[in-house]
């Protein structure tokens, strides 16, 4: 077990976990914010993307431990109070979303991928979207969603 | 992005886009139960075995294990087999015989990933740990991977009452009409077509949590389902008790595409163990496990003949098929396999003689099932690049051999016995055509040639069945509720599918009330209606038919009612601007309830069931795609779908099961592959072994509605869940085809890797050079 502090959606915790916990397991089981999701084990899908230190990351690929002295945005963090991002309204009114299970990995990267590159082109945005997957849109509604939020319209 | 007037009132699509936007959604995993305990499944890793004995004295004594389950435990303790439903015999009189599909192994596995044992232990880890300290002594035994290897006299069997491995050996349609049609024809095509094995994968792993309750005998159980309502009645038949003591808990569910109709082996050892240790156990699937543990979709290969007259019209089809079912029947695989296909098999063509053999072949793999489509594109496909064949081979333009075979007059019973209600498959060929700028295309094949790529156009003009069910009937009941609000009961569950926008805007339209007031529940333990669940495309126009129905009931009833206090007749009473007015007077449906809420049933509470109805949506799809020859790098340039999916609920929702469907197909197209060697074992069970579609690979999908009201259903709705996928894999292969012929292939099966195009153009210029 190992003393660790991290700033969770803006608020510092001082918590114990164990050395090998993974950090989506600390999100999801001591720190019950299910909204990152477990979608595979090979790093692959993207679902458990947060932010770490303001980068995007997958956080199944993560120790806790690794977490230590930083700040972690998970989805739930992202909406400012009651007022939604700007990617979490443009993926409902562009339908980017149906079953929900890759969503917030999936916004986590686009914000993360916006923070870098605020006006990316069709072309940018796809390929910043290759480390996430979603089985039920198709893909082409949520790059609509990210183009909408970099250009309005 | 078309106008959706119908939004929230936050200005949100749908409502339960909020939670799951702000990562508050509830899947199954996410359910925070008190108290459990943590489930770890011993699976096999032999593909055929005889199990010596399980020896779990180590296993049993390691911290934090409370329960270690086998199958015989399973047995002696009431388990009951689980077995494919009945299946009508076709033609041959040949009956379907099904395995028994124990929880657990008994005595035998028979793939790899059979669930063999169950551990519960106090945490995920202490569980696995003590599975990994159990000793299973095998026996091994031959295993059988293919199917048409399966079938072959000298194949080990899996089952000893099944013999050849042919569990189910089903003809359709007039065989000997085809042999004369043959006999007469001026020319005959044949293809084979082979659509592989496939793993669903929603981006959900699977999950359950069950807890027996000692005080009432039932069964509570958190997990992801599609067909509540069948799932329970399954849940509740393995183990010899009452439906009404299963009871299922769901909101989120992600992702189905027909792998959550299932009522698996896990759940069903689990129900024994929550029983046993009197406390909830709590189960969830890594990735890698799900690639064994859920059903699998699609392995069909067909073989197909089309017969011609010197017209070059369509005299008679023939498809032989052989479906590789694993190693047990699921429930609704036999339906799917054979039935699905055939009310399909028509295609959009005018052929007077059709006939089909389908032979399902049990195999040392893992159990195929339902997968979007189920069947469907895999039937398309077949056809259709049976018509692109015999194009090729005629020397006669693909689009003119079609139109001089369309189905144009309608109804049009198939000789498959299907009645097509109503269609117009020239207006949505025309429109696809020209969406996709079919004319102008050898102009782009010219310009990519001059770049150095293959580039290749290919259309899919297919009809295909919605709405089949394997349950009898289907019912919904309409609630008030006090407070002005009115509850839709309706058995099934959406998956991404929307069905709470699309039933509360029908009943908000049929009723006159605003949608805030309407709340859609779609499972409820108290089961006010059963519902055979969301599958097969089915869900707006049987749900939605019988909410229609419904209303009409609640509208009939109210009129009643205030005839008697209005001292009006109730046909001048008229529903108006969302309100039942009589000339001066009005009332709105709401108004009414609230006044009568009593002791008693509420009057306006209305139950309506039906037996549901099937449906034929239809379409055009038209692919352009480039191939470089250099890599053997395939990309679609352009995607256009034109579906008639009968009069449109809610565009946006077509649109987005469009687009996921065509990329869905594309997912088989480009690299999805489930494969075994010839040991049986599974080589690429994980993401970073097996292909997923990633955003990118159609980049451009157009989607044009062309509505044909349907005319088996109130709300004139045609499914179109399956619709995308169903187009695209033959859209797509036959694009494929068209690039690739110039350089002298013929044919070439899905998955088309980079390897693979890159080998047949390399075989095809050595046998052909330049």
């Amino acid at each position: 077990m190992r003393d660790i502090t991290i700033r969770i959606n803006g608020e510092q915790r001082a918590l114990q976990v164990d050395d090998h916990a993974l950090l989506v397991d600390l999100l999801r089981g001591q720190l019950r914010l299910t909204g990152t999701h477990v979608g595979c084990d090979t790093t692959q899908c993207g679902c458990c993307t947060v932010h770490l230190d303001g980068r995007a990351v997958k956080s199944c690929t993560l120790l806790a431990v690794q977490a230590d002295g930083c700040a972690v945005t998970t989805i739930e963090g992202l909406a400012d109070g009651a007022t939604l991002h700007p990617l979490q309204r443009a993926f409902s009114t562009e339908h980017a979303l149906q079953c929900g299970f890759c969503t917030p990995g999936m916004i986590m990267a686009c914000a993360a991928m916006l923070a870098e590159n605020p006006r990316p082109d069709r072309a940018q945005v796809t390929h910043g979207l290759e480390g996430n997957l979603c089985r039920c849109t198709g893909y082409v509604n949520i790059v609509d969603a990210v183009m909408r939020v970099a250009h309005g319209g | 992005m078309a106008d959706n007037p119908g939004f929230e009132a936050n200005g949100l699509m749908r409502k339960e886009d909020e939670r799951l936007v702000t990562g508050h959604g509830c899947y199954a995993d996410d359910w925070m139960i008190e108290d459990c305990l943590h489930a770890h499944v011993l699976r096999s890793d032999r593909a055929h075995a005889l199990i010596r004995a399980i020896e779990r004295a180590d296993a049993g004594a390691m911290p934090g294990v409370r329960l270690i389950v086998t199958g015989e435990d399973l047995r002696a303790a009431g388990a009951q087999p689980q077995r494919a439903l009945h299946a009508r015999s076709g033609t041959s009189g040949q009956a379907l015989i099904s395995p028994d599909n124990y929880p657990l192994a008994i005595g035998r596995v028979r793939y790899v990933g059979e669930p063999v044992a169950l551990v519960v232990a106090d945490s995920g880890d202490a569980a696995r740990r003590a599975a990994e300290a159990l000793l299973v002594d095998y026996e091994e035994l031959e295993p059988v991977v293919e199917a048409k290897t399966a079938l072959a006299p000298s194949a080990p069997q899996l089952f000893e009452h099944i013999p050849g491995n042919l569990a189910f050996d089903y003809r359709c349609g007039d065989a000997d009409a085809v042999e004369r049609a043959i006999a007469g024809a001026a020319h005959v095509t044949r293809v084979s077509v082979d659509s592989r094995r496939l793993v669903g994968n929603p981006m959900e792993p699977r999950s359950a949590t069950i807890r027996f309750n000692a005080q009432d005998g039932c069964y509570d159980i958190w997990g992801p389902f599609q067909t509540p309502g069948t799932v329970r009645q399954m849940l509740a038949e393995a183990w010899g008790i009452d439906p009404e003591r299963v009871r299922l808990h769901l909101q989120d569910v992600g992702g189905g595409f027909g792998l959550r109709t299932v009522a698996y082996p896990e759940y069903r050892a689990m129900m024994y163990a929550a029983r046993m240790l009197g406390r909830p156990v709590r189960w969830t699937a890594t990735r890698s496990e799900s690639f064994f543990a859920d059903s699998h979709g699609r392995a069909m290969q067909f073989g197909g003949l089309l017969a011609l007259d010197s017209e070059h019209r369509f005299l008679a089809m023939r498809f032989d098929v052989v479906c590789n079912m694993g190693a047990f029947l699921l429930p609704v695989a036999p339906h799917i396999m054979t039935l699905t296909p055939e009310r399909g098999m028509a295609g959009a063509y005018r052929t007077p003689a059709i006939a089909a053999r389908f032979r399902l072949a049990l195999t040392n793999t893992a159990p195929v099932s339902a997968y979007r489509g189920a069947g469907r594109p895999d039937m398309a496909y077949a056809i259709e690049r049976l018509v692109d064949a015999a194009a090729f081979e005629l020397g006669i333009d693909r689009i003119e051999l079609r139109r001089r075979n369309l189905i144009r007059t309608f109804p049009y019973t198939t000789p498959l016995g299907y009645c097509y209600d109503d269609g117009d498959l020239d207006g949505v060929l025309d429109k696809a055509l020209q969406a996709a700028d079919w004319t102008g295309f050898e102009t782009r094949r010219a310009e990519a040639a001059r770049r150095g790529r293959l580039r290749g156009i290919g259309l899919s003009l297919f009809v295909e069945v919605a709405g089949n069910s394997i349950a009898e009937s289907d019912s919904v009941r309409v609630c008030f509720e006090r407070g002005g609000r009115v509850i839709l009961h309706c058995e099934t569950q959406s998956s991404g599918q929307s069905h709470d926008t699309v039933f509360r805007r029908v009943v908000s339209e049929a009723l006159g009330l605003p949608r805030e007031a309407i709340e859609f529940r779609p499972v409820d333990a108290s089961r006010h209606a059963f519902g055979a669940g969301s599958y097969a495309s089915r869900t707006t126009q049987v749900v939605g038919h019988l909410l229609m129905g419904a209303t009409a009931q609640v509208l009939e009833r109210a009129r009643a009612r205030l005839a008697h206090e209005w001292s009006v007749p109730a046909s001048e009473i008229r529903l108006q601007e969302g309100r039942l007015r009589h000339g001066e007077r009005s009332q709105s449906v709401l108004e009414l309830a609230e006044r009568l809420h009593g002791a008693l049933d509420h009057p306006l509470d209305v139950r309506a069931s039906g037996v549901p109805q099937i449906s034929f949506p239809n379409g055009a799809h038209v692919a352009e795609v480039e191939v470089d020859p250099d890599t053997g790098k395939l990309s679609v340039c352009n995607y256009v779908a034109v579906d008639d999916v009968g009069i449109v609920q809610n565009h946006v929702v077509v649109v987005g099961q469009v687009r996921g469907g065509v990329v869905q197909g594309a997912g088989q197209v480009f690299g999805e592959e489930a494969i075994y060697d010839e040991g049986g074992q599974l080589l690429n069970a994980s993401f970073a072994d097996y292909f997923m579609p990633r955003a990118g690979i159609v980049p451009t999908i157009t989607v044009i509605d062309h509505p044909v009201p349907c005319k088996t259903n109130a709300l004139g709705a045609k499914g179109v869940g399956e619709a995308g996928v169903t187009g695209s894999v033959s859209a797509l292969m036959n694009a494929v085809a068209d690039a690739l012929r110039p350089a002298g292939i013929r044919h070439v099966d899905p998955p088309v890797t980079p390897q693979k195009i890159w080998r047949v153009l390399q075989d095809a210029a050595t046998a052909h050079p330049r």
